[in-house]
C-alpha cells in the first residue's frame, strides 16, 4: 500500500538514490515526498517527469527541478543558481533566496521565489511564469522569447535586454532598461494576471507600482539606420 | 610562374593587388551598403595546414601488408563509456555532425538518420532540437544540448542515445548562432519559439552555467535527468585546444568533439569563418597531447570534426589519435549540395555549383539548407540516404584501405609513426618526419638531430676535440 | 575555474577554529577544481614578529639552508616544517621584499606569505591531500579564506596555487574564480612598474594590482572598487587583510558568490553548500553579491 508521504533523509543517500527515489514515487503514485537535511545539494529532483509534490526541509543548490514537467516542489530555505531551468510544465516556490540565472529557459509551469534573485533571472524564458517576491539582479529576462516575469522588488541594470516578446512587470525600481526594451502600458488582462499569481503566493498585488517591459521590436530584423539599437546587440 | 594576365587595350599587363584584391573592394562596398557585417553559409576559403599534407607510408619490405579481401581489417569503436553509461556503437568510426533541423530540411535530417541506421554509426540534432522523423529514422542519435535551447525538450534528451553539450564549433568559436529571418519559416518559428520571420540571434553562452567549473554540475544534472544511462559528449571549437581539452575532462565529460577552423556551418560571419579557431589537424595533435597529460587517452574518447573529406582524411586522423571522425559538409555534399543540377536556381543565387555557399538565403536549389516545400520535394529522402550510405561506405573501404596496406588489421591501429609531412609546416604542426629525412621540424627533433650529426661527423669546428656536449 | 570561501568573527578579540572551518567549507567546493587547494590563515600576531611561509622543492635546498637565511635577518623562533613547507616566525623590521629576496635566494625555495598573522598553506590535490601534507585544519585564528583551484591556461602546481600573497605587502592575500582575460597587459603594466610575478597564473596579477593600488597610497576599498573596472573577464574573489575580508564581483555577475553574516561571523562561499557545512550557519540566510558590487567587512 503507498504511503501518502514519503521521507527521504538527504545525507544519508547519493544524489542518484535521491533522485531516484523520487522518480519511482512519482511512478508508484505516492502523493508526496519529504526531504530532510538537502544542505544545499545540487541536482535535486531533476527530470521528474510525471505528477508528485516534492518538499525540500532545508536549502538545495543548483538545478533543483530542472527540466521536470508535472512536478510540484517546494523549497523550505535558498535555492542556488538555474532553479527549474527548462521547466515545462508545474510548480516550484522557494521560500527564501535564488541564485542567478533562475527559471532559465522554461518553457510553462510557474517557479516563485519569495526572496531575492541574481543575474540572469529569467534569462531565455519560452514560456511560463517567473515571479519573484524580492528583486532581481544584473541583466535579468535577457533575450526572453515568450511568458511572463513578475519582480515585486527592483530590477537590476539591463533587465530586458534584448526581448523577443513575453512582458516583464516590476513594482519596485528600474535601475536600467535592457537593450531594445520598452515600456508599455498595462491593459486590464495584466491586472489580473498580476492579482491571481501574486495573491496565489500570498502576495498583495495593490501594493506595488506597476511597470510593464516589452520588447521594441528594433532588434528583430537588421536595419542599418537603427545602428543606435545595434550597436550593444550585434 | 605566372597565371595568364591579360592585357588591357593599352596593350599593358593591370595587375591586381593583393591588399586592395576584387574581393576586397567587393566586401567593402557592400559592407558600406549593409551597414553590417556579412554572413554565408559552409566555411572557410582558406587553404589550412590540413591532412593533404601528411602522405602514408605503408608496407614494403620492413612490413608486411594485409589483403584487401579475406583478411579482415576491423572498423567498430565503441564511445562514450567514461562514467558507465550504455556507449554509443560505431560500426565504423565516423559519426555525422549536429545540423540544426532549421538550417537543414526535413528530408536532409530525415535521409541523414536512415543513412546512418544502414551504416551502423549515430547522427546528431541541432540548434533547433529533435525532429521525430529523425529519431525514427536513426538509431542511435545524439541530443545536443546549445546556448539557445532552441527547441530543447527534457523528453527528448531522455530518448535519445547520448547527450552533446555545444560550447562552441569551429566555424564561430566564442559566438552565438545567426538565422536569418528568410530561414525563420512559420514551423521553424514555433519550435524555437520565436516570431517568424526574426533575424534569430543565438547566445553565446549557456543561460544556466558559466565556464568549466559550473559545467561539471551541468554535466550532473544532465546524468541525473538521464538516470546514468547515456554517455555526455562536450563539442568545442577548436581554440585553446590543450586548456579546453584538459577542462572538459575535468568537468566529466565522457567524449570530447573538437571541430577544427575548417568546420562549417549554415549562417556566420564571413569573418569568423576566417579568422577564429585553429585547423583541425593542429587541434587533434594537441588534443592527443593534452589527454596523454592527463591520463585519460582512450578513456575519455576523442571525435574531431571539420573539414573531413574522405576516408584518407578520416584514416591520418585516426593515426593522430583521433577515436571517430565527424561530418557534417561532406555528408551534406554526398545528400546533393553543390550538384550541378537546377543550375538555374544557382545562377539566380549569384553562384554557380562547385562554388555556391549559400545555405544563409534558404533557397538551396537541391533542397537541403530550406525550409521552402518545393525546394525540399528536390530531396526525397530515400534516394539521398542511398548516396549517403554509399558515401560512407566509400569512406569505410578506405580507412580499410590505408589501414591494411600498413599492416594493421584494425583501422585504430594506425599510428603517427605510418605517416610521414609533406611541408615542413605539416611536420612542425604533427610532430612527424618531413619526407626524406627522419625527423620532424620541432625544436626538440632539431636539438636532437643536431647532436646526432656532431656526433657522426665528429665535427670538430677548430677544436682538437668535439665540443662536449651535454645535455 | 575555482571554488572560494571565507570566513571571519566580527569580534576583534575572538579567536576559533577557522583551520576547521576552512577544511569543511572547501570539502564540498572540490566539484570546482581540485588541481590545488589552498588557505590564508589569521593567527595570533605576536609583536614585533612576522610569521613566515615557504615552499621548498624536493631535491632542493633544506630546512636548515632557510633557517640561515632568516638568521642573518633577524631572529627566527618556531622554526618548523612538514616535507616541503617550512613555517618560522622572526623578529625583524626591515623592508620585507628583501627579506623575501633573502629567501628566495636559497634555491628552490618560494615564500608563500609574511605577515604579523597571515599564513597561507596551498599544495596541489584536493582539502583533503593538502590536511595530510601540510595540516591546517587544527588553526585557531580571527579570520581565514579558502580556495579549491580547477587550472584554466596555466600550470597545476604549488606555485600556481592560490591563495596569493600581495607581496611584499604583510598579510594581504587574495583568492579568485573566474579568467581575467586582459591579464598579459595587466602584467606587462605592472612588471614595467617593478613588480614581480612568481608564476603565469591570471590569478596573481590580481594580488599584485592590489599590491600596486595600495603602494599608490590607495585604501584597500578605493582598490576593491577600481578592480572592478580595471579587471576584464570574469571574476569572483576574496581579498584578505590583518583585519579584515573584501569581496568583488565583475559587473556582469559572471562567477558565483554567496554570503551571509549575523552578529557574531560572516561566511562567504561560490556555493551555499560550502556555507552549510558549518554548524554555526544553521539559521543564516545567504545572498548573492551584486552585479559589480563591493563589500568589505573588517573585525
Amino acid at each position: 500500500m503507498a504511503t501518502l508521504t514519503s521521507e527521504i533523509d538527504c545525507s544519508q543517500h547519493t544524489t542518484r538514490e535521491i533522485n531516484q527515489a523520487i522518480k519511482r514515487a512519482a511512478a508508484d503514485g505516492v502523493p508526496e515526498v519529504r526531504l530532510t537535511n538537502p544542505a544545499a545539494r545540487h541536482c535535486l529532483a531533476v527530470a521528474v517527469m510525471s505528477p508528485v509534490r516534492v518538499v525540500f526541509d532545508g536549502p538545495v543548490g543548483w538545478y533543483c527541478g530542472g527540466m521536470s514537467d508535472g512536478v510540484e516542489i517546494v523549497v523550505n530555505g535558498n535555492c542556488g543558481w538555474s532553479v527549474g531551468e527548462n521547466l515545462m510544465s508545474g510548480s516550484i516556490a522557494v521560500h527564501g533566496n535564488g541564485g542567478s540565472s533562475a527559471a532559465a529557459t522554461i518553457r510553462g509551469g510557474r517557479v516563485f521565489i519569495e526572496g531575492d534573485t541574481g543575474a540572469r533571472s529569467g534569462i531565455s524564458m519560452k514560456g511560463g511564469t517567473l515571479i519573484v517576491g524580492g528583486s532581481v539582479g544584473y541583466m535579468s529576462g535577457f533575450m526572453m522569447q515568450r511568458g511572463t516575469m513578475i519582480v515585486c522588488g527592483d530590477a537590476g541594470d539591463g533587465i530586458g535586454d534584448s526581448m523577443y516578446e513575453g512582458a516583464v512587470f516590476v513594482g519596485g525600481e528600474i535601475h536600467s532598461l535592457g537593450a531594445d526594451c520598452v515600456e508599455a502600458e498595462l491593459t486590464g488582462d495584466d491586472r489580473a494576471v498580476l492579482e491571481s499569481e501574486l495573491t496565489a503566493n500570498g502576495i498583495d498585488a495593490g501594493g506595488f507600482d506597476w511597470k510593464k517591459l516589452v520588447s521594441g521590436r528594433k532588434l528583430w530584423n537588421f536595419s542599418k539606420h537603427e545602428y543606435d539599437h545595434w550597436r550593444g546587440a550585434l | 610562374m605566372t597565371d595568364f594576365i591579360p592585357r588591357g587595350e593599352d596593350g599593358h599587363v593591370h595587375q591586381a593587388l593583393w591588399v586592395w584584391s576584387p574581393e576586397t573592394i567587393d566586401d567593402i562596398q557592400t559592407k558600406a551598403e549593409l551597414g553590417r557585417y556579412t554572413n554565408r553559409g559552409l566555411g572557410t576559403t582558406r587553404r589550412t595546414p590540413h591532412f593533404q599534407d601528411l602522405t602514408f607510408v605503408p608496407c614494403t619490405l620492413s612490413r608486411v601488408p594485409l589483403e584487401g579481401y579475406r583478411e579482415t581489417c576491423n572498423t567498430a569503436v565503441e564511445i562514450g563509456a567514461r562514467h558507465g553509461a550504455t556507449p554509443i556503437r560505431l560500426a565504423t568510426p565516423i559519426t555525422i555532425a549536429g545540423m540544426s533541423y532549421g538550417a537543414l530540411s526535413r528530408n536532409a535530417k530525415q535521409a541523414l538518420g536512415m543513412a546512418a541506421t544502414r551504416v551502423g554509426i549515430s547522427t546528431t540534432t541541432g540548434d533547433g532540437g529533435m525532429l521525430d522523423l529523425e529519431r525514427e529514422a536513426s538509431d542511435q542519435l545524439v541530443y545536443q544540448v546549445l546556448p539557445s535551447r532552441y527547441g530543447f525538450n527534457p523528453h527528448h534528451l531522455r530518448m535519445a542515445n547520448a547527450a552533446e553539450i555545444v560550447i562552441g564549433q569551429g566555424a564561430k568559436p566564442g559566438t552565438g548562432g545567426v538565422l536569418l529571418g528568410a530561414k525563420v519559416s512559420e514551423i521553424i518559428a514555433e519550435a524555437r519559439t520565436l516570431p517568424p520571420g526574426v533575424d534569430q540571434r543565438s547566445p553565446c553562452r549557456h543561460p544556466d552555467f558559466v565556464g568549466p567549473d559550473d559545467l561539471q554540475i551541468k554535466i550532473e544534472e544532465l546524468r541525473e535527468a538521464t538516470d546514468g544511462q547515456i554517455p555526455i559528449y562536450v563539442k568545442v571549437g577548436a581554440c585553446r585546444v590543450a586548456d579546453d581539452v584538459k577542462l572538459a575532462c575535468k568537468a566529466g565529460a565522457d567524449v570530447i568533439v573538437m571541430d577544427g577552423l575548417e568546420g562549417g556551418t549554415g549562417a556566420s560571419p564571413d569573418s569568423l569563418m576566417d579568422h577564429t579557431g585553429i585547423p583541425t589537424m593542429a587541434a587533434l595533435v594537441e588534443a592527443v597531447a593534452a589527454l596523454r597529460e592527463m591520463r585519460l587517452e582512450g578513456v575519455v574518447n576523442l571525435i574531431i570534426s571539420g573539414g573531413i573529406r574522405n576516408g584518407v582524411d578520416a584514416a591520418k586522423a585516426l593515426a593522430l589519435g583521433a577515436d571517430a571522425v565527424s561530418i557534417g559538409t561532406a555528408a551534406m555534399i554526398a545528400l546533393n549540395c553543390n550538384r550541378p543540377i537546377f543550375v538555374e536556381d544557382y545562377h539566380r543565387l549569384g553562384t554557380e555549383p562547385g562554388a555556391c555557399h549559400h545555405c544563409h538565403t534558404g533557397l538551396c536549389p537541391v533542397g537541403i539548407t530550406t525550409q521552402d516545400e518545393d525546394l525540399i520535394a528536390r530531396l526525397p529522402a530515400e534516394e539521398a540516404a542511398d548516396r549517403v550510405a554509399g558515401f560512407l561506405n566509400s569512406m569505410t573501404q578506405e580507412m580499410q584501405m590505408f589501414a591494411r596496406a600498413c599492416g594493421k588489421n584494425d583501422v585504430h591501429d594506425l599510428e603517427p609513426e605510418d605517416l610521414r609531412a609533406m611541408t615542413i609546416e605539416a611536420s612542425a604542426i604533427t610532430n612527424i618526419p618531413l619526407v626524406g629525412t627522419d625527423f620532424a621540424f620541432r625544436p626538440e627533433s632539431f636539438a636532437d638531430a643536431v647532436m646526432r650529426a656532431m656526433a657522426a661527423t665528429g665535427s670538430t669546428n677548430g677544436h682538437t676535440q668535439p665540443a662536449k656536449v651535454t645535455h | 575555474m575555482c571554488g572560494l570561501c571565507g570566513f571571519l568573527y566580527k569580534d576583534a578579540e575572538r579567536h576559533g577554529p577557522v583551520g576547521r572551518v576552512m577544511f569543511d567549507m572547501l570539502t564540498p567546493l572540490d566539484r570546482r577544481g581540485t588541481d590545488s587547494t589552498g588557505v590564508a590563515l589569521y593567527g595570533e600576531p605576536k609583536t614585533g614578529t612576522y610569521v613566515l611561509r615557504v615552499r621548498m622543492e624536493a631535491n632542493g635546498s633544506t630546512p636548515e639552508d632557510v633557517n640561515e637565511a632568516l638568521e642573518a635577518a633577524g631572529t627566527v623562533s618556531e622554526a618548523g616544517h612538514t616535507g616541503g613547507n617550512f613555517r618560522a616566525r622572526i623578529g625583524y623590521d626591515g623592508d620585507l621584499g628583501e627579506l623575501t629576496d633573502r629567501v628566495e635566494q636559497v634555491p628552490g625555495t618560494e615564500v608563500f606569505s609574511i605577515g604579523r598573522s597571515m599564513e597561507i598553506v596551498k599544495d596541489v590535490g584536493d582539502a583533503s591531500d593538502v590536511e595530510r601534507a601540510a595540516p591546517y585544519s587544527g588553526f585557531e585564528g580571527s579570520h581565514a579564506i579558502g580556495h579549491t583551484r580547477m587550472a584554466t591556461e596555466s600550470l597545476v602546481d604549488v606555485a600556481h596555487s592560490h591563495p596569493f600573497w600581495a607581496r611584499p605587502f604583510p598579510d594581504i592575500s587574495v583568492v579568485h574564480n573566474g579568467h581575467i582575460t586582459n591579464y598579459h597587459k595587466l602584467r606587462r603594466r605592472l612588471a614595467e612598474k617593478g613588480h614581480r610575478f612568481a608564476t603565469g597564473n591570471d590569478s596573481e596579477a590580481i594580488a599584485v594590482y592590489i599590491a600596486d593600488k595600495l603602494e599608490e597610497g590607495n585604501s584597500l576599498e578605493d582598490a576593491l572598487r577600481s578592480s572592478v573596472h580595471d579587471l576584464d573577464g570574469t571574476f569572483a574573489y576574496l581579498i584578505s587583510t590583518p583585519d579584515g575580508i573584501g569581496v568583488a564581483r565583475d559587473r556582469f555577475a559572471l562567477k558565483p558568490l554567496l554570503f551571509a553574516e549575523d552578529a557574531d561571523q560572516v561566511l562567504i562561499a561560490s556555493e551555499e553548500i560550502a556555507l552549510r557545512r558549518v554548524e554555526s550557519s544553521s539559521d543564516l540566510k545567504p545572498r548573492e553579491l551584486g552585479a559589480g558590487e563591493v563589500r568589505w567587512w573588517l573585525r
